[in-house]
């Protein structure tokens, strides 16, 4: 992948993964790290990268690990992310910490969260969420369901029996919308 | 209790990809752009064997005179022919004039497969790439790779590819065979294109741009550019625009504009059609001061 093709994928990824990064990460700085290092790794592997859309989910995975390592406490890199930071902190709305609710998922495993989270928030679909994580879409539907069943578990022993209803629903391509 | 959990979690998030006012073009995506690729270049491509979802190993049989086996080995100062050749991409057997090669991972870089037919001599390029869903398992495309080795003329000679795939009743995955078989193909080498399924989101191999539309459900077609938009957002969709113009007979010229190129609201779509699962390939007639099609390498 050249130079130029590179500047296509990250210019059609860069407002998806600064909101995948912005959505998990406490503050612009990290979620501008965050983002940094995994278009940096993507540069590097740029050759293993897939094309169209497959792209914004590899680099999902990417940043899901990038992400992980940050957590554990892993150096930044120091890329130029001073300018993306200043832009970041005009647009990132402070955090809300004082919902119950957000307090429940927050004590979720790891791994439900980001399950719930890819669902909800990149709007991904199993068999997306599989190429993500590097499962079976089988292994994803299992996982789904045990995590749905543990937030609404956790919810009813925080005394949230009834969530609000929904907010918002997801298009879905159907099959006969195709030639 | 899904979709209302769904909906809750989807309600914390801090953060929607609308929101965010930072665009790759801004200061910050500049120049962040910059610091990466002003590291290393990207490395060559190395990656495990993937299995082909629905592919058990693709095979390809090659059928060509014994003359055209090539011979690559020195032994004892002389050249042999290898009778067999693996790599983690695929391998090939030698069964008398015939070459059966099982490819193992479909989703090997394809000068993989270009290494192993050059070990046995044979001058073909194989790519399996994802296309629309009428085209899967099917040779999307396959021609020659140069001119005829020594000026010699091709005229009178045979070039005949052909595909099996026929899977069992009841059977989702079983492997695939190309037979190419003809002496033209010693002297001009082979191109071959097989299709596959198409992952989500990837762009299909065979998706052309046309006039009309071309996706059931979606009426683009003459619409403005800003309702054409409105539509795909609406269903979730994502788009990618093509300059040119194209009779309903194929002809005609177009090229892709830039990913990020959006042409002005009021402008007519002339073509629609799918381009990967999730998102639409439009048309609209160039104009003046629209982006000009690459030059090619």
């Amino acid at each position: 992948m050249g130079e130029d093709e590179f500047a296509d994928v990250y210019a059609a990824t860069y407002k998806p993964l600064l909101g995948y990064a912005l959505r998990r990460c406490d503050s612009p700085e990290d979620a501008a790290d965050v983002v940094a290092e995994t278009f940096a790794i993507a540069w590097r592997r740029a050759a293993e990268m897939p094309s169209g859309d497959e792209a914004r989910l590899w680099l999902y995975g990417v940043a899901r690990r990038v992400l992980g390592n940050q957590r554990r406490g892993a150096r930044r890199r120091g890329l130029k992310t001073a300018a993306l930071i200043a832009e970041l902190s005009v647009a990132a709305p402070s955090r809300d910490g004082s919902s119950v609710v957000a307090d429940v998922f927050g004590r979720l495993p790891d791994r439900d969260r980001e399950l719930l989270a890819l669902v909800a928030w990149e709007g991904l679909s199993t068999t997306e969420i599989a190429t993500v994580l590097g499962c079976s879409s089988n292994a994803v539907s299992i996982r789904l369901h045990r995590a749905r069943k543990r937030f609404a578990r956790a919810l009813r022993s925080a005394g949230v029996d009834r969530p609000p209803a929904a907010v918002r629903a997801r298009p879905v391509l159907q099959e006969s919308d195709l030639t | 209790m899904t979709s209302r959990i769904d909906d809750l979690v989807a309600g914390l998030a801090t953060v929607r990809d609308g929101d965010i006012t930072s665009e790759p073009d801004g200061a910050g995506g500049r120049s962040l752009l910059a610091a990466i690729t002003a590291e290393d270049a990207p490395a060559p491509r190395r990656r495990r064997p993937r299995r082909l979802p629905g592919l058990v190993g693709a095979a390809v049989v090659v059928s060509a005179a014994a003359a055209a086996v090539a011979v690559l080995l020195p032994h004892g100062g002389r050249p042999v022919p290898l009778r067999s050749y693996a790599n983690a991409a695929m391998s090939i057997q030698v069964k008398g004039t015939e070459y059966e090669v099982e490819v193992k991972d479909a989703y090997a870089d394809q000068r993989e497969f270009g290494k192993a037919f050059a070990k046995v001599g044979l001058d073909a390029r194989l790519r399996i790439v994802p296309v629309t869903p009428e085209h899967e398992r099917e040779i999307v495309q396959s021609g020659s790779l140069h001119a005829p080795k020594g000026g010699e003329s091709t005229v009178g000679m045979l070039g005949m590819s052909d595909i099996v795939m026929k899977c069992p009743p009841g059977q989702s995955a079983c492997p695939l065979r190309v037979r190419l078989s003809g002496s033209v193909y010693r002297l001009t080498g082979a191109d071959i294109v097989i299709g596959r399924k198409a992952g989500p989101g990837e762009v299909f191999f065979d998706a052309r741009p046309v006039r009309g539309d071309r996706a059931q459900g979606l009426r683009l077609a003459g619409r403005t550019v800003a309702e054409a938009l409105a539509e795909l957002r609406r269903r979730g969709l994502t788009s990618a625009f093509t300059l040119g113009d194209v009779n309903a007979d194929g002809s005609g010229s177009s090229w892709a504009s830039p990913l990020t190129w959006r042409p002005s609201g009021e402008r007519r779509i002339t073509g629609a059609w799918m381009r990967s699962s999730d998102s639409v390939g439009l048309m609209v007639v160039p104009q003046q001061g629209d982006p000009r099609p690459r030059p090619v390498d």
